[in-house]
């Protein structure tokens, strides 16, 4: 028998007894919908972070970070873990650059904490950090006025810097603070632009709370350090940043002769990594619900395989017909197997409609930002099919095996 | 020979004991007979039919249903044998009851290998004078008139035998010999029909009697003067609902 007429057959079998057909349906419904607002809600607060974490890390950058305690030691993610730790140079980011095929950029950076700057008498303890050109491109952040750091300032050690709105802010109040001269731990700097307002990032610090300068000024003429507190490295081909940040991380391993069981003393984090992090902590609500949803499936699955247990026992009878009017044990399983499927797919898309709805009440009531995705709903369909399968396979066996001469004596 | 059963057994085991329903029968129909089965209930004639219909299989035995033996099929290719060689009849009509008398008629066609466009069902409906009756529901039509849309049924894929099981069993008088009529008119037309029943005079309308008694051939004769079914529908006093 065709899939149409397959179909056709299941259709009428399900429409004769339409409120059993909804009875079936039900539970597949309400685990489709939960699923579908769960993914969305999910999906939305996930988006958040890496809008969040976007705005900290720029789009595709791998950061490097020297640390000495091992790769998740420091307060917040990557950026002060270079405090104090010395284990990154110059020639571990030539390195980088020369040997691993897919880097298309390494760029240095360092920061120190606790740095005095001052503007005449107002005075502010922020943040340094000493930076290339680059850090424009890959963090995506550029000067509100005036101008960035060029290649020029970092060739000559220029005395420029980059101070961050909330410093602006401190130091100058409203007054234009390009080329204005500014003192960082008395050395005398020339404010070349004013960073563009970053707000706060995932972990609540102040973005804005910075001076940058170009990276050879802060470590030759300002502090004179011959280490680095971390490496920024762009790819060639992002889709292969996992793959190539092991491989700096094993590189980075061998030239500081690291083996187990000494711990890393440096850090390779990636974006996903770091989005990866963030979405943890909505995962227990995530598991919970999906729990549910996993619930109300399996008990929608039960109640469709009772259902249809009963109607195959009402239709004995008419099974007994269909065999001795020549139905393959395969037709009446192609049958029953059918009305099982179209009953879940069709709760499964109408779980699909409602879970939407769900989660834009939950976004509107809540203020949840939501996604609802092709593969969500992808996903939603192939499990409403296979709960259709799952258990619609053993009734549907059933009718299938009966004898025919007792089956034509049934109801 | 479309029927052609050597010693055929069927045994069914219950409680330690086993039950002889059919005990050794041989029976041959050639095509175009028109052959009646009688016995009381329990004599062993609906296990023998359920045999001929291939709705079952014998213990022991051979059975070749045009051409085919039987026994050596598996379940598809008994199903197969059901669908296109056997039109069957029951007492109790057996339509859908959420089909059309149409739809009905199409029932078959759906496990074959025809294509159920509609053309072959009216023209079975047509056969047995229910074209204007296509598209009513099987509760829309009266017992005889069910029996008929069922024959249509059992024509529509133009079976090697017509096989009905007390097909009268369930009707007045009237609408019974109409089913009879349908079947002799067939059979004139070249049909072969193996009719089932306990009925004297309903076994009488074939052309030859077989009776089985405790699942054997008692007796298999030939009938001198089938009764005509039609000479005697003309012979009932007139009804007055069916002008």
């Amino acid at each position: 028998m065709s899939l149409r007429l397959t179909l056709k057959e299941a259709l009428r079998g399900l429409s004769a007894n339409k409120v059993r057909t909804f009875l079936m349906m039900i539970g597949v419904i309400i685990g489709i919908a939960a699923l579908i607002s769960i993914v969305a809600v999910g999906q939305g607060a996930k988006a958040k972070v890496v809008k969040s974490a976007g705005k900290m890390w720029g789009t595709n950058p791998i950061m490097v970070t020297a640390s000495a305690g091992g790769p998740n030691a420091g307060p917040h993610m990557g950026m002060g873990v270079g405090v104090g730790a010395q284990t990154l140079v110059m020639e571990d980011l030539q390195a980088i650059e020369k040997e691993v095929p897919n880097v298309r950029k390494a760029s240095p950076g360092l920061l120190k904490s606790d740095v005095q700057v001052k503007y005449h008498q107002q005075a502010k303890t922020t943040e340094v950090f000493g930076i290339t050109p680059e850090f424009r491109e890959y963090r995506s952040w550029d000067v509100d006025g005036g101008e960035f750091i060029s290649d020029d300032d970092v060739r000559s050690l220029g005395r420029v810097a980059l101070i961050g709105q909330t410093v602006a802010q401190e130091l100058f109040g409203d007054a234009d603070p390009v080329g204005s001269s500014i003192m960082i731990d008395n050395v005398s700097f020339k404010v070349k632009g004013l960073l563009m307002a970053r707000g706060t990032s995932p972990e609540g610090s102040d973005l804005d709370d910075r001076v940058m300068i170009p990276v050879t000024t802060f470590s030759r003429r300002l502090y004179n350090v011959d280490y680095l507190s971390n490496i920024v490295v762009q790819l060639k081909d992002v889709s292969r940043m996992d793959e190539t940040a092991s491989t700096i991380a094993a590189m980075l391993r061998d030239r500081h002769h690291i083996v187990p069981p000494k711990q890393d003393d440096f850090a390779v984090r990636t974006p996903s990594g770091v989005v990866r992090m963030f979405a943890g902590t909505s995962q227990t609500l995530t598991l919970f619900l999906g729990i549910v949803s996993a619930i109300a499936l399996l008990v929608g699955g039960l109640v469709i395989m009772n259902i249809m247990l009963i109607s195959i026992g009402e239709r004995t009878r008419e099974i007994g017909i269909r065999r001795a009017l020549g139905a393959r044990r395969k037709d009446i399983l192609n049958q029953f197997l059918a009305e099982a499927v179209m009953v879940t797919l069709t709760g499964g898309l109408i779980g699909v409609a409602a879970g939407v709805v769900v989660a834009r009440v939950l976004s509107l009531m809540k203020g949840m930002p939501i996604v609802v995705s092709w593969q969500a709903v992808g996903l939603a369909v192939a499990f409403s099919v296979v709960v259709g399968i799952v258990f619609g396979v053993q009734p549907a066996r059933r009718a299938a095996w009966m004898n025919p001469v007792e089956a034509l004596r049934g109801k | 020979m479309i029927i052609e059963m050597q010693d055929i057994t069927k045994v069914y085991e219950m409680d330690r004991r086993s039950l002889r329903a059919v005990d050794g029968v041989s029976l041959q129909v050639e095509a175009g007979e028109f052959v009646a089965i009688i016995g009381p209930s329990g004599s062993g004639k609906s296990t023998l039919m359920n045999l001929i219909a291939c709705l079952d299989t014998p213990t022991s035995g051979t059975y070749e249903l045009d051409g085919v033996e039987v026994g050596k099929l598996n379940d598809d290719e008994l199903s197969l044998a059901r669908n296109s060689k056997i039109g069957l009849v029951f007492q109790s009509y057996n339509l859908l009851a959420r089909m059309t008398a149409l739809e009905n008629v199409e029932l078959p066609l759906l496990y074959g290998t025809h294509s159920a466009d509609g053309t072959a069902a009216r023209r079975a409906l047509e056969t047995v004078g229910l074209s204007e009756r296509a598209d009513h529901w099987p509760s829309q039509l009266s017992g005889g008139q069910q029996q008929r849309v069922a024959i249509a049924r059992a024509l529509i894929n133009d079976p090697a035998i017509i096989l009905a099981d007390e097909p009268t069993g369930a009707l007045d008088t009237r609408s019974g010999l109409e089913v009879m009529a349908i079947f002799q008119r067939l059979n004139r037309e070249g049909r072969t029909v193996v009719l089932v029943t306990h009925e004297q005079t309903i076994a009488e309308h074939a052309r030859r009697v077989i009776s089985i008694r405790d699942g054997r051939i008692a007796s298999d004769e030939p009938v001198d003067q089938p009764r005509e079914a039609d000479a005697e529908i003309a012979k009932l006093p007139v009804e007055e609902a069916r002008q």
